[in-house]
């Protein structure tokens, strides 16, 4: 009773000295202010809606929390080794210290009376923050959150900041250097440690995986604990040891002994939960890599075909038990004794009838009764129960990935792939629920890589008052079963059980539903005129986009379905499809979060903003309005095949920088693409099984053409870029086996695909092939083509042999590279009519032929890719695009000549895989004139090889051996320690940030660039002339040469001009001493710029740039020396 | 009550005997120590009230060990520090509460009576919603004796508790304290100011050099300085020769030249009378001419 009573009386004045301190007041004041702030722009009309609150409405005490708890830990470190220092200092700790008070009740008081107030303003900011989330005109309000997130961030982060520099104060007895100490410690969580090491530094919770679901709440809340429990105990256990080391004459034996034995527990504790902590997490890695093993084992088996599937499926709570019938055939031309079929191996298998089996983990090993002839087939039947066992499902992805991965589509770091729980259920093929021929993966190649088209039937019993939602014609019976039956043969199969409510209109024998959790129709209010006429919308919409992709939608149904938020799908190397697309069917993350397409509320809130401004006399109809918003929706959600990296970065919790400066491009999950390729196409191909996929990029890439170029010169390379780069000197095979890092596999597979396509389509004509090849996919929907039909169809239409193509396609390293020389552009008058003409000598330098395709812009307005984002509409530009494909040989020179009917504003080559970088030379033409005697027609004719290099000139590049860069080595142990970590396979070229430019001098590319065809160059951030760029340009014969630097023009920022002080400052050291040349950076165009005439002798001239400049950034390039006569 | 100290050393780390074997016993009643700055004077205190623990030796208070039951000496326990200026931003009122809850004063409502009485009576109560370290030297002394004295304590040791108070406050104080200590309790209070010690102790010690020099009433050390105090009348040359040879306690410019008091057994030959000595005459005659002789004890 005692001790209680001192406990608090040191608590009260302790907290009420805090309160009192300036220090915290501002602190206080100023996260109050920041709070209400953030708020109010976030949270009422006037502001801006955040779009990840009105989706998630968790994540409002989330954001606000995660700000709060950032802050408060930083300041409570200064406050708690504040704490033991005034101690030391003041006289009346004295009369506290004769006091009958026993040491623990003296720090427990003074840590509670800390704690006390902290919480309190936790406390004040949430009740602040519940009262703009109830007022919220975007969004629900959920109290659980709140509470889950302040007892899980909050306390325990502040229980062990002030425990940990309580002891440390105690240990290091120095204020300073404790507060180094831990503000070292902080910023290396932050900064440096992060997820790593699956997040067990994490103390603040600042990276953990801690999204909260309104359906089924945290992804584990007991993982949750166990993390936050090492925290809280540790805390504890400090607090304890503070005690202990507190310098006072303890009064009490027992009390000393007690707070010893508790410290020690609490350690225990904490150390115990970080084991068992990262014990699971090992576990689950030595899980999968014995998975992976098996599938390894079994993976060259041959594989049967399952016809047809009958599920029968219960949902009972936490499990699911299920029997299903499958119809397997034998397709193989031998007989089999033993198949292999793959099954989540958290279901157990409870019988099977039709043959004998063994399980294996994942595996389930099949005996017929008598060998199963080529063409027979075999009824098998099995019933399991269980849950699902989540490690199983991307075994292709490696443990280093999986903890990298955080730029997630949606912006979430749980990493759920399947909900088995009794208020929700959802079961995607990635999890193997039911059995599926064959293994699911195997990292010995892709040769196990199959696809089947099964007929399915599934029959489901959930729990009364839930939705069942499945493929297939869907008819319910009174005793509460529903039954799917999909029209067509689908190569697989989804489900998900929820308290869901459904809206649905059918277009053009299409019937769209929306299932949405109830509650979840905050979008309504975007949408209440709209009605009757979302159909015309559909329809455009629909129709705009497959003429687009020139393919029909294959399925009778499309369903958006709404899915729990922590719901993450990882992209197979083989299949751009994730699991998020299923057939007929898109699951959507909880409210669309994170998805560009459902933010209404700020799309309204901009177009208000914009009619403000201007005034607008035209004025749109809502119904207008709302079908703007339905389509942008559409076009974001399905119709982009990558995420938009402006609206996907706006979540707080992402954001990664550091030395990589490479754009990784975020595929779209919801891309609906799939369902007009994967789920009704394969190309089965045992010699190249990446066909299908190639062909699947080819087909995609169509039909979302159009890069941003915006984006490439903020924040660096292209991803046709990111390819060619890495395909400099490594064969196709060798990187699809090799390459980890899968936003450079995936570019390497459309560059790889673009070009294997250019060949053919160089050689038959673009349009004609691509109308083949539509109308050869179209009449295999639903079933296996083997690549040798494709190559029949070929050679009987257009005498083209894909093997001809294919074998060195696929494993040389060589590439073909290109010069472009003697460029011709004019106009004529032809039949009346002005034509022109433009021409260009082409030659492929390599001993390996390629193609490439020229496309000319004619006409219309606004060059390169938008560089804003569009609201609302969508499609393509209306700009005319004339293409042609070359095919060129190897060492070959052809001049190419095309004759236009209307003006081009731009010609480009897409080079595809190449020696040049960039893989795209363009070319802009001003007014043309017309040349009355000029003559042309569509030529293509070969030419004797020429390289278009002038023998007068010497020129040393960047790429050449006479250039050299001097710098000093500028990254300090520390600054490496916190930037974050340098992925292995990185790419020679770096892209280039003029937002931000890199200090050191990085190489990078760009077609302003100089280069024969690797148009690179270095660039940094203009500084003090510690920096320098030599060149050493080699003289065979002395004398007076004129000198030229070639200055780059990077169009950047407003206008897109160089400043008119950009200067480069030159040292020249020439026979008769050192010249100090300036050159203004102020032509139009990228060029030549003369430095003077200068005598060198024989031997080699020296050249030097330095970084010495008051512009932004400085380009190292190229030099060139011509003799003078 | 009764504190019985035993073989008493105190050896800072820095190797500073501060505290060289020190015995005695201490009653009920008023207790003073005196003794030149540096003595051990407030390192003894600190030993009795816990903040230290002792080199060597054992200190009973009441029986109790204070090695062993600090907690039960602790309750018994009020203490001012000699320097007590610095406070945590706390005002005058809610220091004073601190100290009582510490002190064991658990009932809310008789504390808050308690404490305000306490205010009151060392003239606190009109500056209680301050905070305490904008008050003045003198009050935050005030302060300082008002937290040793609340919640009824029977061992009180307070360093120094007069400095910086007025003439009036002072005597406020000594009849603060004469009132407690009619109860059976020990105050120990260490002084520079002799009168304090001669209009309140019944007992009293004198430290020099962390050794234990005197202890006995202060009657004792007045009645050893009889005849040793003088008054002499002197000339101005005189009154520098008697600066050099004599330890002088005080001295007043007459008509003469110089009325000098000093201490010391004889005058050779000055014009002087002896005069009654008193608590400061009989301290400075201990220093001057008993220190170096013998231990006395009474
Ligand atoms: N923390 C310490 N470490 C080392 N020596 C100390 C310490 N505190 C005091 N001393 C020394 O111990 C001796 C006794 O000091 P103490 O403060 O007890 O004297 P005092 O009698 O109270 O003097 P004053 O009348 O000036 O207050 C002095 O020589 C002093 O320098
Ligand atoms: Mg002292």
């Amino acid at each position: 009773m005692r001790a209680i009573h001192n406990i608090i009386a040191v608590a009260k004045y302790e907290s009420k000295t805090l309160f009192r301190s300036w220090f915290f007041r501002i602190f206080s004041i100023l996260s109050l202010v920041f709070v209400f702030f953030y708020n109010f722009i976030t949270q009422t009309g006037i502001g801006w809606p955040n779009q990840d609150m009105i989706a998630l409405p968790s994540m409002i005490p989330f954001t606000n929390l995660y700000i709060i708890n950032l802050a408060q830990a930083i300041i409570a470190v200064f406050l708690a080794s504040e704490f033991l220092k005034q101690d030391k200092k003041l006289d009346t700790t004295e009369v506290v210290y004769m006091r009958s008070i026993t040491n623990a009740d003296y720090v427990i008081g003074k840590t509670l009376g800390n704690i006390w107030v902290f919480v309190m303003l936790n406390l004040i900011a949430l009740g602040m923050v519940a009262v703009f989330n109830m007022a919220s005109p975007y969004t629900r309000f959920n109290l659980l959150p709140y509470i889950y997130y302040f007892l899980l961030i909050s306390l325990p982060t502040l229980i062990f900041i002030m425990g940990f520099s309580f002891f440390l104060m105690s240990v290091i007895k120095n204020q300073a250097v404790t507060f180094l100490v831990l503000l070292g410690y902080i910023a290396a969580t932050l900064f440096y440690l992060q997820n790593k090491f699956h997040y067990i530094f994490d103390y603040m919770a600042f990276k953990l995986p801690m999204t909260w679901s309104e359906v089924v709440g945290f992804s584990s809340l007991k993982d949750i604990m166990i993390h936050r429990g090492i925290y809280f105990f540790l805390g504890l256990g400090f607090i304890g040891l503070t005690i202990l080391l507190l310098r006072r004459l303890s009064q009490s034996k027992l009390v000393k002994e007690v707070v010893v034995s508790f410290s020690v527990l609490f350690l225990a504790t904490g150390i115990l939960l970080g084991f068992i902590y990262i014990r699971k997490i090992t576990n689950e890695e030595g899980h999968r890599s014995v998975m992976l093993e098996i599938n390894n084992r079994y993976a060259g088996m041959k594989v049967v075909r399952v016809q047809s599937y009958d599920i029968e499926l219960e949902h009972l709570g936490n499990q699911i038990a299920a029997t299903t019938t499958l119809n397997i055939k034998n397709a193989e031309k031998e007989a089999l004794n033993e198949f292999v079929l793959t099954l989540n191996p958290g279901l157990e298998v409870q019988q099977l009838s039709g043959a004998r089996y063994t399980r294996e983990m994942q595996l389930l090993k099949i005996q017929p009764e008598k060998a199963l002839q080529p063409g027979d087939s075999l009824k098998i039947s099995i019933q399991y129960k269980g849950t699902i066992d989540e490690s199983f499902c991307y075994l292709d992805q490696t443990p280093l990935q999986l903890e990298n991965w955080k730029n997630s589509p949606n912006g979430v770091t749980d990493k759920k792939h399947a909900f088995v729980t009794p208020e929700y259920l959802l079961l995607t093929p990635e999890n193997r629920w039911y059995p599926t021929a064959g293994v699911s993966y195997s990292s010995k190649g892709l040769n196990w890589l199959t696809s089947q088209f099964a007929h399915f039937q599934l029959k489901v019993k959930a729990t009364k008052g839930f939705t069942v939602l499945s493929q297939g014609k869907k008819t319910e019976d009174e005793n509460g079963t529903t039954l799917f039956q999909p029209e067509q043969p689908l190569t697989q199969i989804s489900l998900a059980i929820g308290k869901y409510q459904t809206r649905s209109v059918t277009v053009d024998k299409v019937t769209y539903t929306l299932s949405f959790f109830d509650g979840h129709n905050t979008f309504d209010q975007y949408f209440k005129v709209l009605t009757d006429s979302i159909v015309p919308v559909i329809r455009d919409v629909k129709k705009s986009w497959e003429i687009k992709i020139h393919r029909e939608y294959p399925f009778q149904r499309l369903q958006l379905i709404e899915i729990p938020v922590q719901f993450c799908s990882f992209n197979h190397a083989w299949s751009s499809a994730g699991e998020q697309v299923q057939p007929e069917t898109v699951y959507m993350a909880e409210g669309g979060f994170k998805m560009s397409g459902t933010n209404f509320a700020g799309v309204k809130r901009m177009s208000q903003n914009q009619n403000r401004d201007h005034n607008n006399n035209e004025t749109v109809s809502p119904r207008e309005t709302e079908a703007g918003y339905l389509k942008r929706f559409i076009n974001d959600t399905f119709l982009s095949s990558k995420v938009d990296p402006m609206g996907a970065f706006n979540g707080i919790r992402i954001g990664g920088s550091g030395p990589n400066l490479n754009t990784t491009d975020i595929l779209n999950p919801y891309f609906i693409f799939p369902n007009y390729y994967n789920y009704l196409n394969f190309i089965a191909s045992p010699a190249y099984p990446i066909t299908n996929r190639v062909v699947e990029s080819y087909l995609s890439k169509s039909a979302t053409e159009g890069g941003n170029m915006f984006i490439r010169t903020m924040m660096g390379l292209s991803g046709d870029e990111k390819g060619n780069i890495a395909l400099q000197n490594r064969s196709f095979a060798d990187i699809l086996e090799k390459q980890a890092d899968s936003d450079i596999l995936n570019n390497v597979i459309q560059t790889k695909s673009g070009f294997l396509f250019a060949l053919m389509k160089g050689a038959v004509g673009p349009e004609k092939f691509d109308e083949f090849l539509r109308g050869f996919l179209d009449d295999r929907k639903f079933r296996i083509i083997q690549v040798e039909e494709l190559n029949q169809e070929m050679r009987n239409n257009f005498k083209l042999d894909l093997n001809q193509y294919l074998p060195q396609w696929y494993t040389s390293a060589m590439l073909p590279g290109y010069i472009l020389v003697d460029t011709k552009a004019f106009k004529i008058q032809k039949d009346n009519q002005i034509k022109t003409v433009i021409s260009f000598v082409l030659t492929n330098t390599e001993n390996i032929s390629g193609a490439i395709t020229v496309t000319f812009r004619l006409g219309g307005f606004g060059g390169g890719g938008g560089g804003m984002r569009r609201m609302g509409g969508g499609g393509g530009g209306s700009d005319e695009n004339i293409e042609k494909t070359v095919v060129i040989g190897a060492k070959e020179s052809k001049r190419l000549t095309f004759l236009l009917n209307r003006d081009p504003r731009m010609m480009t080559i897409n080079t595809y895989a190449s020696h040049n970088l960039p893989s795209t030379i363009s070319q802009r033409f001003d007014k043309l004139e017309i040349d009355p005697k000029g003559e042309g027609s569509d030529k293509d004719e070969v030419i004797p090889y020429t390289d278009g290099s002038e023998t007068s000139e010497i020129i040393v590049d960047n790429e050449d051996k006479g250039f050299r860069i001097v710098q000093p080595v500028s990254k300090s142990f520390i600054k490496k320690l916190f930037t974050s970590d340098v992925p292995d396979d990185e790419l020679k070229y770096k892209g280039m940030n003029l937002w931000n430019p890199q200090v050191e001098w990085t190489l990078t590319t760009n077609e302003q660039f100089y280069g024969k065809q690797i148009r690179s160059a270095y660039y940094c951030k203009g500084g003090t002339g510690d920096r320098k760029a030599i060149w050493s340009v080699p003289i065979k014969e002395g004398g007076y040469y004129k000198l030229y630097a070639y200055i780059p023009k990077i169009r950047f920022g407003r206008g897109g001009d160089n400043q008119p002080d950009d200067i480069y400052e030159f040292n020249v050291t020439h026979d008769d001493g050192v010249d100090h040349p300036v050159v203004k950076a102020d032509a139009r165009e990228s060029t030549w710029i003369e430095m003077g005439t200068y005598h060198f002798s024989s031997d080699s001239a020296k050249i030097e740039l330095t970084n010495n400049t008051k512009s932004r950034f400085v380009f190292a390039d190229a030099v060139k020396l011509i003799k003078e006569k | 009550m009764r504190i019985e100290i035993k073989g008493l050393n105190k050896v800072y780390p820095n190797g500073n005997h501060a505290i060289k074997d020190v015995n005695m016993t201490i009653e009920s009643g008023m207790f003073g120590l005196l003794g030149p700055n540096g003595a051990g004077k407030s390192t003894l205190m600190r030993i009795l009230v816990t903040l230290m623990k002792p080199s060597s030796g054992q200190v009973l208070v009441n029986g109790l060990d204070l090695m062993k039951d600090r907690k039960e000496i602790r309750s018994m326990l009020g203490y001012l520090p000699q320097d007590f200026r610095f406070f945590t931003k706390l005002k005058t009122y809610e220091f004073l509460d601190y100290a009582a809850r510490l002190a064991g004063l658990t009932n809310g409502k008789s504390r808050r009576e308690i404490v305000e009485k306490m205010l009151e009576e060392v003239g606190l109560y009109e500056a209680r919603n301050r905070f305490a370290n904008n008050l003045s030297g003198g009050m935050k002394r005030r302060l300082g004796i008002a937290q040793a004295l609340i919640g009824d304590p029977k061992l009180i040791i307070v360093d120094e508790p007069t400095t910086g108070l007025d003439p009036e406050e002072r005597i406020r104080f000594r009849n603060l304290l004469t009132r407690v200590s009619d109860k059976d309790v020990v105050i120990i209070l260490s002084t520079h100011i002799v009168g304090d010690i001669s209009s309140t102790c019944t007992d009293m010690a004198l430290m020099n050099k962390g050794i234990l020099s005197y202890k006995g009433s202060p009657e004792h050390l007045i009645e050893l300085a009889r005849n040793n105090v003088w008054k002499i009348t002197a000339t101005e040359t005189e009154y520098f020769e008697i600066q050099e040879k004599y330890p002088i306690i005080s001295s007043i410019p007459s008509e003469e030249g110089w009325e000098v008091q000093v201490v010391s057994k004889e005058i050779n030959g000055y014009l002087g009378e002896r005069i009654e000595p008193n608590l400061e005459h009989a301290y400075v005659n201990f220093m001057e001419n008993e220190l170096n002789q013998k231990w006395i004890e009474i």
